[in-house]
């Protein structure tokens, strides 16, 4: 008895092979868009995160190279060791003697000088003095 | 600086915020002189080139606080000057020239040669004035004594401006800019292969200029230069036709400065100068330097150098009229090698010169150089009061030493015993010492010569201490003469010495010894009780 099954019987039966593997696939629901928002969410956050640490090493770190006015006069009001009471009050100062360049007003005694001061300082004159003195004595 | 503005100015200068620069340069132009200078020291700490160029561009009105303050700025403002060099800009070019030399930037060089290079450029001719300025500036720094503190490695910087300058000599067909050539050889030092190749190549590009700037060149690099080649092995030729034709007063003080006798290269090269265009006239040559040690120098150097006899003697000729002893002197010592009657000539003439350093120059040549007709003036010489004439008439005489006198003494015949040991006596200071020695000497034949000879170059008188001596002699003989020669004695010492000898063993003695005392004191004797006799 032949054992042999002839071969164009076989080719003939090609197209059941083909949907041999079909019983293996997950018989569970379709995937769904939902499933990635817990992901999204965190990544989102860690990008929030990022772009805070970003913005405060942009303001606070002065070793990054930049070209930021109003930095640069925290940087000299932090050389200076100035509070932030002092801080405050130079860059009213500064606003009303070089708004462009408040960092100026370090290098312009002549901008404490009373009549070039807003009148709302005027009642201040014993801490500008004082600052001024900080800054140029 | 109070301690505020310090503070400010700390953190201005080295913040990585470009804010900064803005607000110096607003603190520079305003109303306050004090702030204006510290914002000219705050642009030179930071290392902003817009800064910088900002100074640059206010040179012309900054106060001489405020460019005092650019000091701040030296060994950091190079790429602003850079920059500012090559902008084009009036202003600009004039106040980093003027930097480039406060701050001796050298490195610069090399943009100043792209500058002079340029045909269309505004600012040819000053940055070839100052490629100049900095390569003598940069020589100045190499021929001083080297600064521990110096900021800059100079050979270094001289290396790297040589290459730079090269690029330029190879581009000098382009350019033609001779003055660039100068700068290369000012800085190339005397073993410089490129230059050694120019100088052996008159088919080069740059042979021109580079003989033009060797024999024109006032700066002192190239005379330094030419003396350094001078001190290395094989002197280019055109560098000895050079040294041969310049005539300029730093050359020749240069030359004057050959410490004489030199080291073998020197003195080769030396031999390679067969024309000194300075010494064509002794006489305007005198005049132009007119120290004694300096006209010697120049004589030594004529000696040392190449020179053709004929130009020899013209120079000698010429001095011996118009130099100061000293370089008489010298002068007549380049007659050593000179024969002839010209040269005999004026080595007479010089030894009737009432210098005695002329005199003793001219004796001095006669010991190696024979000359009939100048043995009295020699022999006279011997006895002048000045130290250094007599001694080289007797340096010249010195063939007749007693030594010579002693060798030849038996073979000399009796009239000319007496006329050389005379001489002898005269010219050897040493006679009486080596007659001395030699009566002392083991050999009786010696000693009895040396008596002898004593009688006849007459120096008895100053031997009488040792011919007292000889009057114990173990040699009846030597007592003998010995007693025979104290009559042309005289002195207390030398009677109690022949009266001594009167009762010596040997007759002969006695009787030499008896006819000297005779000699010596005559009626004095025939006063004086003669002693007891012994009998023979």
């Amino acid at each position: 008895m032949s054992t042999t099954a002839p071969l164009p019987g076989l080719l003939g039966q090609l197209s059941h092979w083909q949907r041999l593997g079909d019983g293996f696939r997950s018989s569970t629901n379709p995937w769904q868009m939902s499933e990635l928002a817990p992901y999204l969410a965190g990544l989102g956050l860690a990008a929030l995160v990022g772009l805070l640490v970003h913005f405060w090493r942009q303001h606070n770190d002065m070793s990054l190279r930049c070209d930021n006015p109003r930095k640069l006069f925290r940087e000299l009001c932090q050389a200076h060791g100035l509070d932030a009471q002092q801080r405050r009050l130079l860059l009213e100062v500064a606003e009303a003697a070089c708004p462009y360049q408040p960092a100026l007003v370090f290098l312009q005694p002549q901008s404490f000088a009373a009549e070039r001061l807003p009148p709302a300082l005027a009642e201040r004159a014993a801490e500008l003095t004082s600052l001024r003195e900080r800054l140029f004595a | 600086v109070s301690q505020g503005l310090a503070a400010t100015l700390r953190a201005l200068s080295k913040s990585r915020n470009d804010a900064a620069t803005a607000v110096l340069v607003a603190a520079l132009d305003g109303d306050e002189p004090s702030m204006s200078a510290l914002a000219v020291r705050g642009l030179m700490e930071r290392r902003s080139k817009a800064g910088q160029l900002a100074v640059l561009r206010r040179w012309r009105d900054l106060s001489d606080a405020q460019r005092e303050a650019c000091d701040f700025g030296r060994g950091r403002i190079a790429a602003a000057l850079r920059d500012a060099l090559v902008s084009g800009d009036d202003r600009l070019f004039e106040a980093a020239a003027q930097l480039a030399l406060r701050f001796d930037e050298f490195e610069l060089v090399a943009t100043l040669i792209h500058v002079a290079e340029n045909s269309t450029s505004p600012h040819v001719a000053p940055a070839i004035y100052l490629v100049q300025q900095l390569v003598d500036a940069l020589a100045t720094r190499l021929s001083a004594p080297a600064d521990p503190h110096g900021r800059h490695d100079l050979q270094g910087v001289r290396c790297s401006l040589l290459e730079s300058l090269a690029g330029s000599l190879a581009r000098y067909r382009t350019h033609q800019r001779t003055e660039l050539v100068e700068a290369y050889v000012a800085l190339a030092g005397p073993e410089c292969e490129t230059l050694r190749k120019i100088l052996d190549d008159p088919h080069h590009a740059c042979f021109d200029p580079v003989i033009h700037a060797l024999s024109h060149g006032s700066n002192p690099a190239i005379t330094s230069l030419l003396m350094g080649m001078l001190k290395v092995p094989q002197l280019p030729h055109m560098a000895a036709k050079i040294l041969e034709r310049r005539t300029d007063r730093p050359l020749i003080e240069a030359l004057l400065g050959i410490g004489l006798p030199c080291a073998a290269p020197t003195a080769a090269n030396l031999q390679q100068i067969t024309e000194l265009a300075w010494l064509a006239s002794p006489r305007q040559f005198v005049t132009a330097f007119p120290a004694a040690e300096q006209q010697a120098q120049a004589m030594r150097l004529a000696t040392a150098a190449g020179l053709r006899a004929a130009a020899r003697l013209d120079i000698v000729a010429e001095m011996l009229e118009c130099a100061e002893p000293a370089g008489q002197a010298a002068a007549l010592e380049m007659l050593a090698a000179i024969p002839g009657d010209r040269a005999n000539k004026m080595i007479r003439a010089a030894l009737q010169s009432n210098e005695p350093e002329v005199q003793a120059a001219a004796a001095r040549l006669l010991r190696e150089r024979p000359m009939p007709g100048v043995m009295n003036a020699l022999v006279e010489l011997v006895s002048s009061p000045h130290p250094a004439a007599a001694a080289a008439a007797r340096e010249a005489l010195s063939e007749f030493s007693m030594d010579n006198y002693l060798r030849r003494f038996e073979a000399l015949e009796e009239s000319i015993r007496t006329t050389t040991g005379q001489l002898v006596l005269k010219v050897d200071p040493e006679a009486i010492d080596k007659l001395r020695r030699e009566l002392e000497d083991s050999h009786r034949m010696r000693r009895l010569r040396a008596i002898r000879a004593a009688t006849s170059v007459g120096g008895l008188p100053l031997l009488a201490d040792a011919l007292v001596q000889r009057l114990e002699d173990e040699d009846h003989v030597v007592r003998a003469a010995a007693a025979e020669a104290l009559q042309h004695c005289t002195g207390s010492d030398v009677r109690d010495a022949l009266l001594a000898a009167l009762n010596d063993r040997s007759r002969s003695v006695q009787n030499a010894a008896e006819a000297s005392l005779s000699a010596l004191e005559g009626a004095v004797w025939a006063t004086t009780t003669p002693p007891e006799r012994p009998h023979a």
